[in-house]
């Protein structure tokens, strides 16, 4: 069983999940980054917060028990239909900085939702731990080349991926691997980053 | 210090690769110079970073710059040519050895970025200058798209050396945008020329007199090419960066003279494949300022002007060309170099079916198909009267709309001159279930004329494509063959028209400009039309001779009547017109009378 697995296991997230952030990745440095057009998707959550942290990291819920803490994601879980409300609450004006991984001045998601669990999620975090007040999406299935608006790779991997394009050509349809190569954006995935997020805080 | 831990993505192995500077902050974070993204480290935090043997320190001033590390595999001399100038690149920080590789540490990724050019610019140049190992070609190749992987001149050079050029000229074209396309298609035309292709230049009447060119005449028209060669420098220089500001540029290769036609034959001859290239582009920029495109430094240069004037505009001549892989020669487009005094002799409206076949970006002009055998070129920003063409943004915007049914409105403007000129006011693509109005077709008789006639409606019901009076035709899949399978369909129909056409006193004949020679049928068929439509075979030949000023026999003429017994009528010795040979006469007089320069009887013209 992988680590994320076993967290989805102990907030009983079932079935298994496909995950994104909005507006960033999850590690800083990357081999591979796909960014999706959210509208293309298939209905998902959001949560305002990295799911696994609430587990092993958030303080104060890291503390609580197994119920507590799925009682407080099932709080704080949003359908993607609802992507534009919840967006206009958190982080609303301050898309920017969210981009940026600046801290909300909320001091957790509870003052945004009326009646939902408090906990200070986002004041205790430390300065560096965006994924506190990060949005995390969670899709049931894998999306495929069209719902794709950019995606990168480290560069010493590209000529690898036109090699097999040009192997599996014939297998593959002639639009999907269109619009899969078009969707290359050369630089890696911290550059893939910084110019999505450049676009988006405009 | 800033402290540099490594880089983004790792590098297995690779002869090249680049990625974000990974920056320590702190003992316990690293950030992504790039994206920003500040991490704790973890156990798992470098598994996609290539992370330094030893760290590098560098300048505080660095320490929030979106630095790019640059890694290059040393130990091969295959990527010598990626190897960076560090002496002369702005924006270079620092470099660090680890053996096998190499880094660069640019700081910022403009800078890196005009590294990446430059490097393309390198490798491009040793590829064609032949300074690169054939085993180590494909490598280079492939080290230099990871810096620039849509690069089209990069792209075409890895279709050009690859053994399976259909599925890397179609990845490249996935990979390239619609101009990026065009671009690549040009450098592939570039790098897979024959040495003996060319670019021509033919004079008719004027300087070229009954044929031929006075020798101080062809040296002034010479002389007039060196002196734009020259002024197209700069020109080239910006459209094949590889060149360089001081790279040498050969000269054009004066390639065959055929004397008696007064036609120049420019070619891509040349020691390397760099010379061809360079060459191939110059005759490519020079067929676009023939079409009426100048480069904007030279534009307004008196001098080149003038130089232009000399070679494309010589007193009372008519000036053809043929650009490289053209099929034939076409008069050419001299309205925007020089203000002739000529005079618009005639101006004929057409509405005809037909389809677009190919598109010149560059000078903004599209190709259309009008007959199996007529080909048409008209401005996609000009309708003859300063406005843009209604229906031709879907070209304008690369948006498709080729080899699909259409009505083109179009206005010809014949000079007096003798050049002709196509416009284009309107094109309606025909989609299923759509009608339009067409009365002009392509003439079966003489080549690149049309006939005129009343309205006729045309009906597309996605499948079948009906014109009224004349009759359907089937469209069959899309694409180039589909198209001319219906034009060649509709064309072979229309020759009835054509024929039927000549018993109205309303059809509108418009000639060819310029008039083509007369065939070998026509010319029979126009001396027998003047003899009452019937003669004996050895006066016919006879009169052909002393017409045309040929030399043809009695068994010559005898295989031409026998093979088209739909016009001719061959009883012992004589030889008659047939009821549709007639009507070809009456056409042919049908075109020749519309001729506005119909100074000489049409059949001897040509001759």
């Amino acid at each position: 069983m992988t680590d994320t697995q076993q967290l989805e296991l102990h907030l009983a997230i079932v079935p298994h999940r496909v995950y994104c952030y909005l507006g960033r990745t999850l590690e800083a440095f990357g081999d591979f980054c796909v960014a999706l057009r959210p509208e293309s998707l298939a209905v998902g959550d959001l949560s305002p917060f990295d799911t696994g942290g609430l587990v092993r990291k958030l303080e104060p819920i890291r503390t609580w028990t197994r119920e507590q803490q799925q009682a407080y994601l099932d709080a704080f879980s949003f359908s993607t239909l609802t992507r534009t409300d919840c967006l206009a609450r958190h982080p609303a004006a301050t898309l920017v900085g969210y981009l940026d991984c600046v801290r909300p001045l909320q001091r957790g998601p509870h003052e945004l939702w009326d009646g939902t669990p408090e906990a200070d999620i986002w004041a205790l975090a430390p300065d560096h731990d965006w994924r506190a007040w990060t949005w995390e999406g969670r899709w049931l299935s894998l999306p495929i080349a069209g719902q794709i608006v950019a995606w990168s790779c480290a560069p010493s991997i590209f000529p690898l991926i036109l090699d097999a394009t040009e192997r599996i050509d014939a297998n593959i349809p002639s639009e999907i691997l269109d619009g899969f190569l078009q969707a290359y954006q050369p630089g890696g995935v911290g550059a893939l980053v910084a110019d999505l997020r450049a676009v988006q805080a405009q | 210090m800033t402290v540099v831990l490594g880089f983004e993505g790792t590098l297995d192995g690779a002869l090249v690769s680049y990625g974000a500077a990974a920056i320590a902050v702190g003992d316990k974070h690293v950030r992504n110079s790039v994206s920003g993204l500040t991490v704790e480290i973890e156990p798992n935090t470098f598994d996609s970073v290539t992370k330094f043997r030893t760290v590098l320190a560098i300048e505080d001033t660095y320490e929030k710059a979106p630095v790019i590390v640059l890694a290059l595999d040393r130990s091969t001399s295959a990527i010598e040519p990626l190897v960076p100038d560090t002496g002369r690149l702005g924006g270079f920080v620092t470099t660090k050895r680890e053996k096998p590789y190499v880094f660069y540490l640019f700081q910022d990724r403009q800078a890196f970025a005009q590294y990446c050019e430059e490097a393309v610019w390198s490798v491009t140049e040793a590829l064609l200058q032949g300074e690169v190992e054939e085993v180590d070609i494909l490598q280079l190749i492939r080290s230099c798209l990871v810096l620039a992987p849509r690069d089209p001149v990069l792209l075409a050079l890895r279709i050009h050396w690859s053994a399976d050029k259909d599925a890397t000229r179609k990845t490249a074209e996935r990979l390239l945008t619609p101009e990026g396309r065009i671009s690549l298609r040009t450098y592939l035309r570039a790098l897979g020329q024959p040495q003996d292709a060319e670019y021509l230049i033919k004079y008719d009447r004027g300087i070229a007199g009954t044929g031929g060119l006075d020798l101080e005449v062809a040296v002034r028209q010479l002389g007039a090419l060196h002196g734009l060669h020259e002024k197209l420098e700069p020109e080239l220089r910006r459209r094949l960066p590889f060149i360089g500001e001081n790279g040498s540029i050969p000269e054009l290769r004066f390639q065959t003279l055929r004397a008696a036609s007064a036609q120049l034959g420019f070619g891509v001859r040349g020691n390397t494949l760099r010379e061809r290239v360079i060459r191939f582009f110059e005759l490519e920029l020079i067929a676009e300022i023939v079409a009426g495109k100048l480069p904007q430094d030279v534009a307004k240069d008196p001098e080149f002007r003038q130089g232009l004037e000399a070679l494309l505009a010589p007193p009372d001549t008519v000036v053809l060309h043929q650009p490289i892989g053209a099929p034939e020669l076409e008069p050419i487009e001299r309205e925007v170099l020089v203000q002739p005094e000529e005079s618009v002799v005639r101006q004929d409206s057409a509405r005809v079916l037909g389809f677009v076949e190919g598109m010149f970006r560059r000078v903004r002009r599209a190709e259309l198909r009008i007959g199996v055998n007529h080909l048409i070129t008209v401005p996609t920003e000009d309708d003859g009267y300063g406005l843009v063409p209604m229906g031709a943004d879907v070209l304008r915007m690369g948006r498709g709309g080729y080899f699909l049914p259409t009505v083109f409105s179009l206005t010809r403007r014949l000079y007096s001159s003798g050049r002709s000129t196509w416009f284009m006011q309107r094109m309606n693509i025909l989609q299923e279930s759509h009608q339009a109005d067409v009365d002009t077709f392509p003439s079966s008789i003489i080549e690149k004329a049309l006939f005129k006639v009343g309205d006729c409606r045309v009906s597309y019901d996605g499948h079948v494509l009906s014109v009224d009076g004349l009759g359907e035709a089937h469209v069959v899949g899309v694409g180039l063959d589909a198209a001319t399978g219906w034009l060649t369909q509709l064309q072979s129909l229309a020759i009835v028209a054509e024929l039927k056409a000549t018993a109205s006193p309303d059809t509108v004949w418009l000639p060819p400009a310029p008039f083509p020679q007369a065939t070998a049928v026509r010319r029979i068929i126009a001396v027998l039309g003047t003899v009452d439509h019937e003669t004996r075979l050895p006066e016919l030949v006879s009169m052909l001779n002393d017409r045309f000023s040929t030399r043809v026999r009695i068994n010559n003429t005898m295989r031409e009547l026998r093979d088209h017994k739909d016009l001719f009528e061959v009883d012992e010795d004589m030889v008659k017109l047939t009821d549709t040979g007639r009507a070809w006469y009456a056409a042919m007089r049908g075109y020749e009378t519309a001729d506005a320069r119909a100074s000489l009887p049409l059949f001897a013209r040509g001759d």
